[in-house]
């Protein structure tokens, strides 16, 4: 197991240990001078530790292992799935009602509603040895996006966040970290510009990125002209980070705006039977936050259009991108519940893996679906699982990962683990390395923390191997 | 996921009402008069005479630097300012015309008065609060009807001037049930941190201590240690957060209730035997304990491995409300220090101690004998928080102006010029309110309870959008791209914008024919100020050039509106 992970001052490279390099500043996107200007005030002093004197608690990205993933997409299962239903079906009395499947993973079981992927499951690996302490859904949550718990003080940024200033494409005009049908956890100490671009309902392009009634491409040019006079004299006297900072978002806005990539964001472009490959109006309506069967239409529905929003996303070179999917918090009538849920994640995630094949992007793509936590053994007296931390799954396939591979396994009643544990910040760092970002790099907080991304985490590294 | 839904729910109609409501319904009560323990002075003179006592520390300061502070806000940045921190939103055209125009050379110390005795006074500080104390709360978000309760209790407390002490004792150790006793709303935010989260909480916000690393381990970077965590958290620690069941259903009702169990102990995380921990206060002695630390028993709670609850006996003591009565006394020697650096770090945009709420001895203040005589001012005077708003409004600090100068403009910590701030979503909602004037459509008879909720749910959307959350980096500009294209392309603000029968500009284009005057009235409205020599005459080439049309006045506000003046306190 791994010790109890606290974010504190306790992860400070020992100054006397070794030298300190100052090594790598981060650009901050928001344009040129100010980069610059920023870089030497907010979050840009990165500490590494020396090659040769390195700690054995912050192990650097294995050497041997090429990063492949450009773009991450999360299928987030919120309210914490039921491992023992999914990816890492049982017998016995634990076990449940519903019926397994047999893979293409040699002696890899998944239970029958998850029967699209099992023909897919040579592309994929299962990480069924997961295990964190967190068992509230808010707490762990957090953790899972970001490797930290919560604390009271310090907001640590979330892996989209991570991927979005770390993996900045200057020939991108869109939001690099886009969080579908849910806001997800924000940049924290790296600042709101690396936070996610929410989308709530992806059947329709984004918020407020067509111009107001009334107002065409040359109205609105005559508005930013009079904008820029009406800035000028304030910027003059009183100029600085906050006003150029203030006119870089702008300007990264007008191009958003304005650019040809936004279409991306328009599943309209898709024909019928792709959208139904999605599982989008197929009738099966999936379920809502708790748990209540939907109409077609409803979330179901906008999981799949999530879904393929985020394929289309990804194409263009999105970074990251995070779906939601709510309903998991079965703690009434499991086996239903997780049935109708399997029917809008089998097909959408099955489309998924095909689509990225079929386009040669499946390499370059890290796929992942996961939740806050995984659910009780037993049954309880509603038919229901509760919370529990103590094991859990992760699938994931593409980007580098090797796929057709089980990894870890829990105990034959599923109440513990039972070979190679894996911890969240472990998950994380392995994320990271996929995406060639150094999960051990330090970044320094507003108030002069030094943190890592990845906390403390060990690489899996045979599931990128 | 609610909050921004919520925000996309509520459309047009919604901010109407909202807007209606704004306007019609000034809700708090008559501030009370001051505590009793304030001396009876002439209004206002009393605290301006503090100000000077702090002006004159600051300027010492600034002498033993080698500093020179940027000139005087002139009246409009003053009236602008003074309105966005004190009730949350900028002037209308018509206070800031009469205050331009005035000659009344004692006006500005009138104003924090006026300001300070509007009902928008207690709007404004029991949002901040609320965001402070418990802006992450799923629990507590805006729109519910459960959390109806609080928003009154924190309005009624800033209308009434309740001393800072009493208010931070009803918070912490409040009593009852979420509906009957909105204070308990700070225990219920905090319920799934439970005694841990209590603790760090209670100790950062109102001491501006900051144990919470100690919760597992010696701090490295101050003295604080794992006991002195856990002896703070021992004094919540059996406190409970339960939700109260509806006796006729069965079923779980929205309100929660707090529920003080008659035992209960805290032991240091993973010590096996569980090595139990004395409620201690900070620096202090534990709490006398009748037989002694008790050999405990060790309840797992299966769901949740992490929470264990440990039972020692039932020993009678209140530990919460001793814990609330060290918190706020005399002699707590972090209590009035953090509150006035943080309220000197709201209104000047820089506190003497930064960050606001890490008051430890490794982090000394800028300037050690200013926070000194502020707090003991607080402290002399009832904890009086009209008092210190008042005193600090009246500064020359506070009142110097944002342009700095060239020897100054790297200063950040000696306040010798005014630093720009981010609106808060809370003063960029109801400036815009006041901009865009959708209140005009107002008077529907609509229900106010409705209204009140279709408000916060509006202003929950901006808090969402516009939500700084803490520890983010603190001195770049806190925008982003959802922001931007909110105020530029929005459905509703758009509309707002335009002329049209209801809307301000519609209105102000009615009022006045000629350009000079619909020019100025915008300015006014916009920026709280009347234009420059330069802007007067861009804008009457640009009207000229646009032959006066509708069209290029609504160009010209959209400018305004999205103008860096307009979105920073400044």
């Amino acid at each position: 197991m791994q010790p109890r992970n606290c974010d504190c001052h306790d992860q400070k490279p020992d100054l006397a240990a070794g030298p300190i390099a100052r090594r790598d500043f981060f650009r901050l996107g928001i344009g040129g001078a100010l980069s610059l200007a920023l870089a030497s005030r907010m979050t840009s002093s990165l500490f590494a530790e020396d090659g040769k004197k390195g700690n054995e608690k912050y192990d650097k990205p294995p050497a041997a292992i090429t990063p492949k993933a450009k773009s991450v997409i999360l299928l987030w299962m919120d309210g914490g799935p039921s491992q023992m239903d999914t990816w890492d079906p049982k017998g016995g009395v634990n076990g449940g009602s519903l019926k397994k499947v047999k893979t293409k993973i040699d002696g890899c079981e998944f239970t029958e509603p998850l029967a699209p992927l099992a023909d897919l499951a040579d592309r994929m690996a299962i990480v069924r040895s997961m295990t964190s302490r967190e068992g509230n859904h808010q707490r762990a949550r957090y953790y899972l996006h970001t490797g930290y718990p919560p604390t009271g003080t310090l907001k640590h940024p979330s892996m989209g966040a991570v991927a979005s200033l770390k993996k900045q494409r200057a020939d991108l005009d869109l939001p690099h970290f886009v969080s579908i049908n849910n806001p997800s956890f924000g940049a924290g100490f790296l600042g709101v510009s690396y936070g996610p671009f929410v989308i709530q309902d992806p059947s329709r392009p984004p918020d407020n990125v067509a111009y107001a009634a009334g107002i065409d491409a040359e109205r609105f040019d005559r508005r930013l002209r009079l904008l820029e006079k009406a800035d000028a004299a304030f910027a003059a006297s009183r100029g600085g980070v906050m006003t150029d900072g203030k006119d870089a978002i702008y300007e990264k806005s007008v191009k958003l705006m304005r650019s040809p990539l936004l279409k991306a964001f328009d599943i309209s472009e898709e024909g019928e039977s792709v959208k139904r490959g999605y599982g989008i109006g197929d009738g099966e309506g999936g379920s809502d936050k708790k748990g209540n069967a939907q109409k077609a239409g409803q979330r179901g529905d906008r999981f799949g259009e999530g879904v393929l929003m985020a394929r289309r996303l990804v194409e263009v070179g999105v970074p990251f991108v995070e779906v939601t999917l709510g309903g998991w918090d079965t703690h009434q009538d499991n086996f239903n519940r997780v049935t109708g849920l399997c029917g809008s994640l089998g097909p959408a995630f099955a489309a998924l893996i095909r689509d990225l094949e079929d386009r040669g992007l499946l390499e370059s793509t890290l796929v992942m679906c996961m939740g806050e936590f995984g659910r009780t053994p037993r049954i309880n007296e509603n038919d229901g699982r509760d919370h529990f931390p103590g094991c859990f799954s992760v699938a994931m396939a593409g980007g580098g990962v090797r796929g057709g591979q089980v990894i870890g396994a829990t105990s034959d009643d599923g109440t513990s683990v039972a070979k190679d544990p894996w911890a969240v910040p472990d998950l994380i760092a392995t994320v990271c390395t996929a995406m060639g970002i150094d999960h051990t790099e330090w970044f320094q907080t507003p108030v002069g923390r030094p943190i890592q991304i990845a906390n403390k985490g060990r690489v899996i590294e045979k599931l990128l191997a | 996921m609610q909050r921004f839904t919520a925000f996309a729910c509520a459309g047009a109609s919604a901010l109407a009402a909202v807007l209606a409501f704004t306007w019609a319904n000034p809700t708090a009560a008559e501030p009370k008069k001051p505590s009793a323990a304030v001396p009876k002075a002439k209004k206002g003179s009393q605290e301006q005479e503090v100000a000077l006592q702090l002006d004159a520390l600051i300027a010492a300061e600034w002498a033993a630097q080698k500093l020179e502070p940027s000139e005087a806000c002139d009246d409009a940045e003053f009236l602008r300012r003074v309105a966005l921190d004190i009730t949350g939103q900028i002037p209308t055209a018509d206070d800031a015309r009469a205050f331009l125009l005035s000659n009344d050379p004692d006006k500005r110390r009138k104003k924090i008065d006026e300001l300070l005795d509007s009902p928008l006074y207690a709007e404004h500080w029991a949002f901040t609060w609320a965001q402070r104390l418990m802006g992450g709360s799923r629990l507590l978000q805006a729109g519910g009807d459960r959390a109806g309760a609080y928003r009154e209790w924190f309005r009624d407390a800033f209308a009434t001037n309740k001393p800072y002490n009493a208010f931070v004792h009803d918070i912490v150790a409040a009593e009852g049930d979420s509906q009957s006793n909105g204070a308990t709303a700070w225990l219920v935010s905090l319920q799934d941190a439970g005694e841990a989260g209590m603790a760090a909480s209670a100790t950062r916000h109102f001491l501006g201590v900051q144990i919470q690393c100690a919760q597992c381990h010696d701090s490295k970077v101050n003295d604080w240690k794992i006991p002195d965590f856990w002896g703070i958290a021992a004094f919540f620690a059996r406190t409970r957060v339960r939700r109260v069941i509806d006796p006729q259903t069965k079923m779980p009702t929205g309100v929660f209730e707090i529920v003080d169990l008659p035992r209960g102990e805290v032991a240091i995380p993973e010590s096996n035997p569980p090595k139990v921990v004395d409620p201690r206060f900070l620096e202090g002695k534990p709490l006398p304990r009748p037989g002694g630390t008790p050999k405990p028993r060790e309840f797992k709670n299966p769901r949740n491995p992490e929470r264990t609850f440990i039972a020692g006996p039932a020993d009678g003591v209140e530990r919460r409300k001793e814990f609330a009565n060290w918190l706020t006394a005399d002699d707590n020697k972090w209590f009035a220090k953090a509150a006035v650096n943080w309220y000197w770090g709201t209104f000047t945009g820089a506190g003497f101690v930064e960050p606001l709420d890490d008051l430890d001895v490794t982090n000394p203040p800028s300037i050690p004998a200013a926070i000194e005589y502020l707090a003991a001012d607080f402290k002399v005077n009832g904890y009086d928080l009209k008092r210190l708003i008042r005193t600090i409004c009246n500064t020359r600090a506070y009142q110097l102006s944002s342009k700095p100068t060239a020897s100054n403009a790297h200063d950040e910590r000696f306040y010798t010029h005014r630093k720009l701030d981010h609106l808060t979503p809370d003063q960029m909602f109801y400036s815009l309110m006041s901009v865009t004037g959708i209140e005009n459509a107002l008077a529907r008879g609509m229900d106010r309870d409705r209204v009140e909720q279709l408000k916060q749910r509006f202003l929950a959307g901006f808090v969402f959008l516009f939500g700084n959350d803490e520890g983010e980096a603190g001195d770049a500009f806190n925008g982003t791209i959802p922001q931007a294209l909110l105020l530029m392309n929005n459905v509703q603000i758009q509309n707002g914008l335009k002329v049209g029968p209801t809307t301000t500009l519609g209105k102000i284009l009615q009022k006045h024919q000629a350009v000079e005057a619909r020019r100025d009235a915008m300015y006014l409205t916009v920026l709280g100020r009347f234009p420059s020599e330069t802007e007067k005459s861009y804008f009457a080439s640009v009207i000229n050039k646009y032959q006066n049309s509708k069209l290029i006045y609504e160009d010209v506000y959209w400018a305004l509106v999205n103008s860096a003046e307009f979105q920073f306190n400044h």
